[in-house]
């Protein structure tokens, strides 16, 4: 038994608030700083056992008010506190003396004790879960069987106590159908397994647990390095409608895929080593690509894979009964106001006396309508109460009207406010560094398309340019951003423009070889970033140098204009 | 006309009713002519036409209810405080001055939807469920309770501040505002309760979990703590008036925080319906 000491600590109303607060301050510094870890930490965990000990002695301290609370009061007497209660003289309607007590909802005095209790089930539920359930992941292909083991499964998130999740049979990928929108969207995605079909929003059962089909898939890339070395890369979905992955290969090689369709004929292909383009292009299914130092890569075939979830939670139940009573409990708490209702009747001869309570459970001043209804009822007189009001008026009608108004700018305020979105330093920052490392991969890689996400139609233009310049030459651009450094930020409506100073470090590389052309550069420069905005995300429009470029090499190995290759209009004087 | 520029026209229309009936409101109530709030009711009443029109041209074009982007949500949300405000009102005549608050902010609403992408986005796979539909509705229900608590307690604060006019007299007193404001403060917190318990249901159909600290979840929680700290306070210690209206409207931004903000600043899967 728990000490009654603990008890009363457990139940003062300062201690359920201070719980209730440090919860929400809890909650707000977790969703804001996810990096700290709270919901997962020991204090976190404490705080919500002494909020589940609450509960449990709040709900039996509530079921005991709830089992003496249920019946109607007794006697009139029991209506000397009510905040309702009149008594007048009519006529004598019958000889006796006579009261009649009852109440009216009932159910709302259990409303508060159903919801502590979901609460507490909730609670519960999640601890059962934390301990004892399981989550795992996998990445399954066409035709590939997952195992029925543990081992299988590419991740698990087992509880302390839990066992790790795994199959009680052989479960085999037949095949992944995607539907689309007309525009393009996905709509639907399904799986059929060896043990059944399953799509996203509808799970299956399975070894104890459920499977669930994750919303990611794509196509693989079954490949073959040097026609004895055997990898898949899982392409998976950009927000472009094209499919990317990578895969490394022997000798530092490493392979950009993309296609442009769930299930391609042929892949779209990139080979780099240390940052040099060796080979690109496109490659069919059981083509093979040639590549320096004799080494080859070839596409043995393009299966589609999706990514399936698997959980047991036996405690999943519980959680959701707690839900529903919570649910139910808070409806009934403030819809179901239980009313405690009098009328007590004294002969006193030709006339007698009407004694009439009403008492609410909770929010006594919404009865009062209520309660002159009983009188009306009774006694056949009508209330004045309204007519009264009605009646008063008072001066100074502008006043209001100059309020209403300052109020109309308050809340327009407050929505124009939160609909303003101005950029910090720190976002500027992120925004250069986005642009930048994007730019730095497309030049790398011979790549324009991957700058499509960071630019504007102005800017796309210029790089595919500058890009297609170097593979005509036979180059690309190996790039490290040595330094950044945000000097100022001016935003006015969807235009944001960005000061920097930055340096870099350069080379060109030969494609095919990676091997180094020229000499490297280490430059600076002063640039101004012209931003626009569109459906929320700011785009590189345009790029200016707020200075000539300083430039460290002192040739080139390109007959081609400098200035052209870095484009800009701003002529530079010939070393 | 294309189906986007009837769909506009309609939302332009119910917000010139919706002008309307606020300028009617405040005929009515600010310069007393109180027979003309039944005008007031039914011009705003009738600018619920048009805007369901207007919502429902929207469905058939992008082929799903008002889940994903400011203009549909926005719009739907101020469809809903109306529509609250409207069965209050009607039940409740003596209220109409909230209108004068409850209004003004639904049509903010509106307008500051109509300004903003109207891109039309069609539902992932993930987002096809019919839980996606309860979790939605009963968080604008939720959100139109609050509109309505948030009324209640700006006029109560008035009355608190001993302001008088004929369209504060008409309203009950004090204590019944408040009892008011608290009732419809604890509506949204049911409303808000199921939002939570129709998400967790459809979070575990998806993902196979029902709860998973995403940063909207947990933000939806300390909303939800907030209120039930909001309640209990005043159970416990009998708060007075003023200090419950002001609790009640740190709420509600608290709310709209929650609903309208957040899934901007914080990454998280509830983003990607309010882009």
């Amino acid at each position: 038994m728990i000490p009654a000491t603990i008890k009363r600590f457990l139940r003062r109303p300062a201690m359920i608030l201070g719980e209730l607060a440090t919860l929400a301050a809890a909650g707000a510094l977790g969703a804001t700083l996810p990096q700290l870890r709270v919901f997962q930490s020991p204090w976190f965990a404490a705080v919500a056992w002494l909020a589940a000990a609450s509960l449990a002695v709040v709900i039996v301290e509530q079921f005991r008010r709830v089992r003496t609370q249920w019946r109607p009061p007794l006697a009139p007497t029991s209506f000397q506190s009510a905040p309702f209660q009149a008594e007048f003289e009519r006529p004598a309607t019958r000889p006796n003396s006579s009261a009649r007590i009852w109440s009216e909802r009932r159910l709302g005095v259990a409303g508060s004790l159903v919801f502590h209790v979901g609460l507490l089930c909730l609670i519960v539920a999640g601890a059962l879960r934390a301990l004892f359930a399981t989550d795992a992941i996998v990445d399954l292909m066409e035709g590939e069987t997952l195992a029925p083991t543990a081992a299988a499964w590419s991740a698990q998130w087992p509880g302390r106590f839990a066992k790790p999740f795994q199959l009680d049979q052989p479960v085999t990928l037949e095949s992944v159908t995607g539907r689309r929108y007309s525009g393009g969207d996905l709509r639907e995605l399904k799986a059929k397994l060896s043990i059944g079909e399953i799509a996203v929003n509808h799970q299956l059962r399975a070894g104890g647990g459920k499977i669930y089909l994750a919303q990611e898939f794509g196509p693989a890339a079954l490949l073959e390095w040097n026609s004895t070395r055997r990898a898949a890369a899982l392409l998976a979905g950009n927000n472009h409608g094209s499919y990317e992955g990578v895969s490394t290969g022997p000798a530092g090689l490493k392979v950009f895929l993309r296609s442009d369709s769930e299930r391609p004929a042929k892949l779209e292909v990139r080979v780099m080593r240390g940052g040099g383009l060796l080979a690109a292009g496109s490659l069919n299914v059981g083509e093979t690509l040639m590549l320096p130092d004799r080494h080859s890569l070839t596409l043995r075939g393009v299966p589609m894979w999706a990514r399936l979830q698997g959980s047991r939670d036996s405690a999943l139940w519980l959680a959701y009964f707690g839900m529903i009573l919570t649910m139910a409990g808070a409806a009934m708490i403030f819809t179901l106001i239980k009313l405690d209702l009098c009328i007590a009747i004294t002969p006193l001869g030709e006339r007698e006396r009407v004694f009439i309570a009403l008492k609410p459970q909770r929010f006594a001043p919404l009865f009062q309508e209520r309660f002159e209804r009983l009188i009306c009822e009774e006694s056949s007189l009508r209330s004045g109460v309204s007519a009264e009001r009605r009646d008063r008026i008072r001066p100074d009608a502008a006043a209001p009207c100059r309020r209403a108004a300052a109020l109309l700018w308050l809340v327009g305020g407050l929505a124009l406010t939160s609909g303003c979105n101005r950029v910090t330093p720190t976002q500027a920052r992120q925004l250069v560094e986005r642009y930048n490392q994007a730019v730095s991969e497309a030049y790398r890689r011979g790549d324009v398309r991957l700058v499509d996400p960071v630019v504007g139609l102005n800017e796309g233009k210029k790089i595919t340019g500058l890009i297609g310049v170097r593979l005509d030459l036979g180059l690309t651009l190996d790039s490290q951003l040595q330094s950044l450094e945000i000097t100022g930020v001016e935003q006015a409506k969807a235009e944001l423009r960005i000061h920097t100073k930055e340096r870099w470090t350069y080379r060109n590389l030969k494609i095919g070889t990676g091997e180094p052309v020229g000499q490297s550069s280490q430059d600076a420069y002063e640039m101004t970033y012209f931003f626009t905005n569109a459906n929320q995300t700011w785009l590189v429009d345009e790029i200016k140098f707020a200075a000539p470029p300083q430039v460290g090499r002192t040739n080139t190995p390109w007959v081609a204009d400098r200035a052209l290759l870095h484009g800009t209009t701003v002529r530079e004087a010939t070393p | 006309m294309t189906p986007f520029a009837q769909e506009i026209s309609f939302h332009w229309a119910a917000v010139v009713f919706y002008i309307g009936g606020v300028i009617a409101f405040a005929y009515a109530l600010v310069f007393g002519h109180p027979t003309k709030i039944a005008q007031a009711k039914w011009v705003t009443a009738i600018g619920l036409v048009p805007h369901t029109v207007a919502l429902g041209l929207r469905y058939i074009h992008v082929g799903h209810g008002p889940y994903m982007m400011k203009y549909e949500v926005l719009s739907s949300n101020a469809w809903i405080a109306i529509v609250l405000l409207l069965i209050f009102l009607w039940r409740k005549p003596n209220w109409s001055a909230i209108a004068l608050v409850a209004l003004p902010a639904a049509i903010l609403m509106m307008g500051f939807g109509l300004f903003t992408n109207p891109e039309a986005r069609n539902l992932p796979p993930t987002l096809r469920s019919m839980w996606l539909v309860f979790h939605i509705l009963f968080n604008k229900l939720a959100v139109g309770a609050f509109v309505l608590s948030l009324a209640a307690a700006i006029v109560l604060l008035r009355k608190l501040k001993g302001a008088t006019g004929r369209w504060l007299d008409r309203l009950p007193g004090p204590e019944v505002m408040e009892a008011r404001m608290v009732r419809f403060a604890g509506f949204g917190f049911v409303f808000w309760t199921t939002t939570i318990g129709m998400g967790s249901i459809w979070a575990n159909q998806s993902w196979g979990r029902y709860w998973g600290w995403d940063p909207i979840e947990s933000w939806s929680l300390v909303t939800w703590l907030a209120y039930a700290l909001l309640l209990h306070a005043r159970l416990f210690f009998k708060l007075k008036a003023r200090a419950t209206a002001w609790a009640v409207i740190a709420c509600f931004a608290l709310s709209v925080l929650t609903v309208l903000v957040f899934p901007f600043v914080f990454p998280s899967m509830h983003s990607a319906y309010f882009q």
